[in-house]
This record gives C-alpha cells, sequence and structure tokens, in this order.
C-alpha cells in the first residue's frame, strides 16, 4: 500500500475538481432558468400584445431573470466542505473525505497522528474517485423548460404572423383570434363591434365577388338580363322624403316613375346611376372602424328598412301564384332596392330604398301591373353599368341578411321572456324565503321564563380509597395520581 | 501514521476476539453484543431490556468471563436495601477487643456489575446506584469511596408492563448510556440456541482483555475524529427530540413530555467513537450516530399520555426523526 503524506493535497485537489463541476452544472441550470424568465416575458408580450405589455418590460424581465439566476447560483453553491460531504454520501464513504477535508486543512484534533492517519486514508481513496462519475452532468431541467418556452414564443410568434398581413404586436392574441374567426372584436367598444359585424356581414364583403358572379354567367344569360332592362328605368330616391309604411309592394317601370316625379329625361336617370356608382364606390373603400358610420339614427333607419323589405316579401310570396316571372323580377327590384341601401353612404341609401318603396308601393295601389312591370323595374337598375350587376347579386344577400335579422329579433325576444320569466321565478322565491322582524302587541304583565333543573353537582364519595401502584399499569399511574388528589383537592 | 494504523487494526482486533468469545455462548444478538462492547468501552453503562429468557443475564456473565475484571452479581428484588448494593458499616473487633465500625464493601466494588432485573428493586435502593454510576464513587457517612476503572453497570430489567416491577427514575434512566431491547432470536438462531443449551457443558470463555488493555482502547477510542457536521448532526438529533420552540421536531411537540438531555449528544459522540473503532475506522460517521441513535435516546426521552393512548413508542418517534433530519450541515 503505498503511503500519501499528508501534504499531497490529494483529498483538496478532489473537492475542488468537484466543486468546480458543480459550479458548471450550476451555472447551466441558472441560465437557462435566466433564459426561461426572459422566454416567459416573450411569450406574455405575444399573448397580450404591446396594449397590455408594453416592449418596455421585455429588457424588465430578462434582468429580472438575470438576477434570479444570479441570486439563486450564489445560494445554493456549496462551499468545498459541503463538497466533501456530498462526495461522501454519493459514494458511501462514510464522511471519510469531509473529515479528512476538514482535519487536513486547519481543524483542530485530538491527536493528530490519527488525523494524519485518517488524510491518508482519505487520500488514497480520492485517488481513484473521478469527478466525472461522482457528479456526472446531466441535462439541466431548466433547459427542457426553457425550449418550450421557445417553442411556445415561435408557435405564438407564427400564429400573430397567419393571422395579420403585415405583424404587428399591439393588438392581444385573442382579439385577432376573434376578430378574425368570429368577427368579434374584444378589445373595442360596441359601437365598433357593430361596425366590425356590418363589415364582417356576407351581404357588404362581397360585392366585387358578386360582381365576378354575375361576369362569370353565360353570356346569353347576362344579355337577355340586359336587353330586358331599360335604361331609363331608375329614378333615385329623395332623400327629404320620409318612409311611409309598406304593408304591400308593387313594382312600376320606371317610366312611369319618372313621370311622377317629373323628370322624363334620361339623363337624370343616368346622373342617378353615377349616383349609384358613386354609392358603389364607396361601399367598396374600406370604412375605419374609429369613425363609427352606423349612428344610431342610420341604424334605426335601417331597421325601417328591413321591415319593409319584410312586409313586401310577404306580398311577393302573396303574389307568387300569378306568375313565376313576375316574382322573378320583384325579387330582383326590391334586392336592387335593397343593394343600393347597403352600398355607399348607408343613410342615404338607405332613405332612397325607402322613397323608392314607397313610390312602388303608390304605383300598385293605383292598379299597375305588378308581374311584368316590376321585373321591369327590377332590371332597370341593371342598366346603369357594370356595377348594376354587382347590385343585383348583392342584393339577393341582403334580402337575405334581412331575414336573418328579423328571426334574431325574434330570438331575441324568446329571450328575453325567458329572462324575465326567471326574474319572476326569482322574486317569488325570495317573496319565501323573506326574512324580518316581527313585533306582537301584547297586554302588559308579568312573564317568568323556567329552566328544567339538571343535578350538576356529582360528588365522587370514595375519597379514602388507595390504589396500590402494582395494581395498574405504570404509564398511567401518574395520571390517575393526579385524578385522585384532584379529587380530593376539590372535596376539600 | 503506519504506527496509528497498527495500533488500530490491533484494536479492532482485540474487540473481534471478544466478541468471538461472547458469540461461544450467545446466539445472535450482534447488536447487543456490540452494544455492550460499546458502552464498556465508552465508559458508560448499558441497560438491557427484554423479557425473561431471552438471555440477557447470559450475555452479561459471559462478558465478565470474556474480561479479566472483578464481576459480581446483584439479583434485585423488593426488599433488597442500598446497603445491600454499596455496604454498610459493621461492628469490628481487634485483637484486643477494642470494637469499631468498618464499611464492608458491597457489590458495587467492582469492574463489572450485573444488575439483575433492577426494575424488580423499590426506587429507593435503584437510587442508590445514582453516585456510583455518574461520579464512580460510593459515599458512606462521611467517607467517599471511589470505584476503581473500569467500571460498568450492566442492568437487565423486565417490560415494565410485567408484574412486581418499578419503573426506573427518569435520573437513573438517564444515567445509562446505552438501553438495548433484546429481541426474541430468529429460527435458525434458536435452533443453535438449543443445540448448545442441550450440550452436556458449555464451551469455555477465555478473558481476552485485561484492564490495561480496555483502558488503552477507551483512550485510543477518545482520539477517533469527529468531523463538525458530524456532531452538528448529533446535536440537531438531540434538539429534535424536545419539546420546545425552534429546533424540536413536529411529533416531539405533540408526544414528547420530556427530550433528550445532553447526555444524549454526549452518548451519541461517545458511542461514535467506540463504534468507528470497534468497525476499523478512524472517522466517526453520520452513520455512526444514526445507527446510536435509538440505544442512546430511546430511555432518555419520556413520552406523554397523548403518545400512550396513540399507541406510539419512542422507537417510532425517534426513527421519524432520523428520517427527517437532513444530513448535509
Amino acid at each position: 500500500m503505498p503511503v500519501i503524506p499528508a501534504a499531497s493535497g490529494l483529498v483538496e485537489v478532489l473537492v475542488r475538481s468537484c466543486r468546480s463541476r458543480i459550479a458548471s452544472q450550476q451555472i447551466r441550470y441558472e441560465s437557462f432558468l435566466a433564459v426561461g424568465v426572459a422566454l416567459t416575458g416573450v411569450c406574455a408580450l405575444l399573448l397580450m400584445g404591446t396594449r397590455y405589455v408594453p416592449l418596455a418590460t421585455l429588457p424588465l424581465v430578462a434582468t429580472f431573470g438575470v438576477w434570479l439566476a444570479i441570486g439563486r447560483w450564489r445560494s445554493t453553491m456549496p462551499d468545498e466542505y459541503a463538497v466533501a460531504q456530498r462526495i461522501d454520501q454519493r459514494e458511501g464513504l462514510r464522511d471519510e473525505i469531509a473529515t479528512a477535508y476538514h482535519f487536513g486543512s486547519g481543524g483542530a484534533a485530538y491527536s493528530q497522528e490519527v488525523a494524519d492517519a485518517q488524510y491518508e486514508r482519505a487520500a488514497r481513496t480520492a485517488a481513484a474517485i473521478r469527478p466525472e462519475t461522482v457528479f456526472p452532468q446531466p441535462a439541466a431541467s431548466t433547459r427542457r423548460n426553457a425550449a418550450i418556452l421557445l417553442f411556445t414564443a415561435i408557435l405564438l410568434l407564427g400564429l400573430r404572423a397567419g393571422l395579420q398581413s403585415t405583424i404587428s404586436f399591439e393588438p392581444p392574441l385573442a382579439t385577432l383570434l376573434l376578430t378574425s374567426l368570429f368577427g368579434y372584436d374584444s378589445g373595442s367598444s360596441d359601437a365598433e363591434r357593430a361596425a366590425a359585424a356590418e363589415i364582417n356581414r356576407p351581404l357588404q364583403e362581397e360585392p366585387s365577388e358578386g360582381r365576378e358572379r354575375l361576369a362569370d354567367r353565360p353570356d346569353g344569360e347576362s344579355e337577355a338580363s340586359d336587353s330586358a332592362l331599360p335604361e331609363e328605368s331608375y329614378e333615385p330616391p329623395d332623400e327629404s322624403d320620409e318612409m311611409p309604411e309598406v304593408e304591400g309592394l308593387i313594382t312600376l317601370p320606371l317610366e312611369e316613375i319618372a313621370a311622377e316625379t317629373g323628370s322624363e329625361d334620361p339623363s337624370i336617370l343616368d346622373a342617378q346611376a353615377e349616383d349609384g356608382a358613386a354609392s358603389d364606390e364607396a361601399a367598396d373603400t374600406p370604412q375605419d372602424p374609429g369613425e363609427d358610420p352606423w349612428s344610431d339614427e342610420a341604424q334605426s333607419l335601417l331597421d325601417k328598412l328591413k321591415q319593409a323589405f319584410e312586409n313586401m316579401l310577404e306580398t311577393l310570396d302573396m303574389a307568387s301564384v300569378e306568375s313565376a316571372d313576375s316574382e322573378k323580377g320583384r325579387e330582383q327590384g326590391s334586392g336592387e332596392a335593397e343593394q343600393s341601401s347597403a352600398e355607399g353612404d348607408p343613410a342615404d341609401s338607405g332613405e332612397a330604398a325607402q322613397e323608392m318603396s314607397s313610390e312602388l308601393a303608390d304605383a300598385s295601389m293605383e292598379g299597375g301591373q305588378p308581374g311584368e312591370e316590376s321585373g321591369e323595374t327590377a332590371s332597370a337598375g341593371n342598366t346603369s353599368g357594370e356595377d348594376s350587376s354587382g347590385q343585383e347579386s348583392s342584393g339577393e344577400n341582403a334580402s337575405a341578411a334581412g331575414t336573418s335579422d328579423g328571426s334574431k329579433e325574434f330570438a331575441e325576444a324568446e329571450q328575453v321572456e325567458d329572462f324575465l320569466g326567471s326574474l319572476e321565478e326569482l322574486y317569488m322565491e325570495r317573496a319565501e324565503n323573506m326574512k324580518g322582524e316581527v313585533t306582537i302587541e301584547t297586554r302588559l304583565a308579568e312573564q317568568s321564563a323556567s329552566v328544567p333543573y339538571n343535578e350538576r353537582s356529582t360528588v365522587h364519595t370514595d375519597l379514602g380509597g388507595a390504589v396500590s401502584r402494582d395494581e395498574i399499569p405504570v404509564q398511567y399511574r401518574t395520571y390517575i395520581q393526579n385524578y385522585f388528589q384532584a379529587l380530593r383537592r376539590n372535596a376539600e | 501514521m503506519v504506527e496509528t494504523e497498527t495500533l488500530l487494526e490491533g484494536a479492532t482486533e482485540q474487540i473481534e476476539r471478544v466478541r468471538r468469545e461472547i458469540h461461544k455462548v450467545i446466539v445472535g444478538h450482534e447488536q447487543v453484543v456490540e452494544g455492550v462492547l460499546n458502552a464498556l468501552l465508552s465508559g458508560g453503562h448499558v441497560l438491557l431490556e427484554g423479557v425473561p429468557g431471552l438471555g440477557k443475564t447470559t450475555l452479561l456473565r459471559t462478558l465478565g468471563q470474556a474480561l479479566h475484571l472483578d464481576y459480581s452479581r446483584i439479583q434485585f428484588t423488593p426488599d433488597l436495601m442500598p446497603a445491600d448494593i454499596l455496604g454498610s458499616m459493621v461492628m469490628d473487633s481487634n485483637e484486643v477487643g477494642i470494637k469499631s465500625l468498618r464499611f464492608e464493601r458491597g457489590p458495587v466494588f467492582s469492574h463489572l456489575l450485573l444488575a439483575d432485573e433492577i426494575n424488580r428493586a423499590t426506587p429507593r435502593t435503584q437510587s442508590a446506584l445514582l453516585e456510583a454510576m455518574q461520579e464512580k464513587t460510593v459515599t458512606t457517612g462521611t467517607t467517599t469511596h471511589r470505584l476503581e476503572e473500569p467500571f460498568l453497570v450492566m442492568a437487565t430489567q423486565n417490560p415494565l408492563e410485567m408484574e412486581g416491577t418499578y419503573p426506573l427514575p427518569e435520573a437513573q434512566l438517564d444515567r445509562f448510556l446505552l438501553k438495548i431491547l433484546v429481541e426474541y432470536p430468529e429460527r435458525h438462531e434458536l435452533v443453535t440456541i438449543v443445540e448448545r443449551t442441550a450440550a452436556p457443558a458449555m464451551p469455555p470463555v477465555d478473558a481476552m482483555l485485561d484492564r490495561a488493555q480496555i483502558l488503552d482502547l477507551r483512550a485510543m477510542a477518545a482520539t477517533m475524529l469527529v468531523a463538525p457536521h458530524v456532531r452538528d448532526y448529533a446535536i440537531s438529533l438531540v434538539l429534535a427530540t424536545q419539546p420546545k420552540p425552534g429546533a424540536a421536531h413536529a411529533l416531539a411537540r405533540k408526544y414528547v413530555r420530556y427530550g433528550s438531555s445532553p447526555r444524549g449528544a454526549q452518548a451519541l459522540i461517545l458511542c461514535g467513537r467506540v463504534r468507528a473503532l470497534i468497525h476499523g475506522r478512524l472517522n466517526v460517521s453520520i452513520d455512526d450516530v444514526r445507527a446510536l441513535a435509538l440505544p442512546a435516546l430511546r430511555h432518555r426521552v419520556i413520552l406523554n399520555f397523548d403518545a400512550h393512548a396513540d399507541g406510539r413508542t419512542e422507537d417510532d418517534i425517534l426513527l421519524e426523526i432520523l428520517d427527517s433530519l437532513p444530513r448535509e450541515s
């Protein structure tokens, strides 16, 4: 057995080598922790957007992560004596290394010879120990967490890029998701949400698509419909007229409408058609949700218009038995009218449609022929150029949207009814469980309360009894003795 | 250094020879035998507890035979008086007939004292050993007599639940360095016991250590190294048994009426040194402290009534404290 002198320092070399491995492992662990903290900040920013997480917080979060890592590293980094103890534990050395390290580095021992002998033993043991086996460096658990956070950050970034044409970190991701999936902007006001909902309705979203569909039609059909429509059959509505109550709808040729309004010059119709084109252009222009174009007044007018079209559709259903062609014409006419209200300035187009509907209703009351002429009237709107074809197809969509809104109102009414019913039940229930003070008037008289008598002063009478220690288990003797002493004290 | 190693190997071999001699008679009970030897070399006293018939008396008698030491035995009974243990003044007369009082030494004046069934004597008689065990002296009247080293009281007691037993006073319990429980032998051990006792004669036991050798071993055990973290572990263990705010364990606060005294920490370190010597090491380890925690502390922890009501024992509580105590300082 080779003799290793105490001054060889093998124990210290082993301890320092192991400590450096622990330090490097700790540094890696804490570094990944700091990266994880910083990535958490990035993920929060990508989730909440700069609207709630300002960009300036990112450096703060990263600084906090570094501070946390350094603080943890300094607090958890063991000293050399603790490292020696860990070596003993991991190698099952019965504190041989730690004892040798302590007494080899100046610890006072009863016998220095014994201390030297012990160090020699420990040095022999230390020479056979490899720090790599004692302290292997597994992958830090924080590395996995940092990788997960990095993946999450990339995923969120990709999600944002997919939801936006140009990446903006301002809105929260939830808002983007709601807007893109359901057309619902949770971060804006009610007016903005209503505007966004209107914008996302298929009626207004697809005017160009309607045009494309019309352009895709067979040429013969397009020409037939265009030829069937006289160019001078459209009268622009007067904005000053109020919308009358429409009980039925009978369409008239636009020539008669023009004659009634006193404008027989077809150029008026052309100018009106140009107005329609201008309103179409206005509809194509994207609206700024911050401007709030749907004021309450316009909204109420729109509701009235919807109601008028519903009545009109009911009338059309009743008149559908007369001829399929005239029904088709009425539908086209009503679609066109509603289309004109949907495109361009909403308020203006709504009033124009109301006036047109009222005039058509008046004409029907005068005994015009609703079937053919109404078809001509409807097709007259298409004579204003290429935009008119788009108006026709979007007019069908407008009718569908009006029907849908009507059913929404019914659903809301049903909900209100249910809610009121619930309120009623709630009030009734509360009325049943109502609590309060009750005052009863009685005559003045002496009153007495009686309480049942309970005998509580039971006394243990066996005061002179002696209990031998041998008769009871020893662990209970103290307590039994205290018990009898207490009895005697109480008796005295 | 080589000399130290040689001395250590020699000491370990001597202790091992004594163990082998004891195991000529005693079957099994390795921990019990090691505990008794540990108490002998630590300068303390040992209390063996177990039901009758497990070989407690035989073990201690065999130890007395394996050592070249004065050995005496006292059978404790309820009518045993202190003078029967310590000795008494007797009237003596010289050749000319002049009478005088002379102190007649009792059985306590020996190196090895076997106090058999110590808890059958009254507390008064039990307390007669207090001074002898702690101070290693006996005082009669105005005279104090010193007991010769090594002085080892080896006491046996039956479980307290048995008839005709008196509990040892806490002060005397604390003076025992170790309290070792003697368990029932295993089946194969019982077979060997039956075969040995059925033989016409027991194998002879040779004396392996004399008084000087024992004192040398004691001196050597005292030089075993105790690192600070091992010492701190022993102290933390003792503090954890004390039901006071601070380092007390939750179980100690709930079930312990009196925790271990500082003698408990002393016992852990003293016996740890001897255990390291017995196992051929030069340093005490935390494993030594843990191995000695039960015999060194179980009689120093006095449980309260809740512990008895819940069926908890000292060993249960100490084991749970050991499990929860961190090894690293």
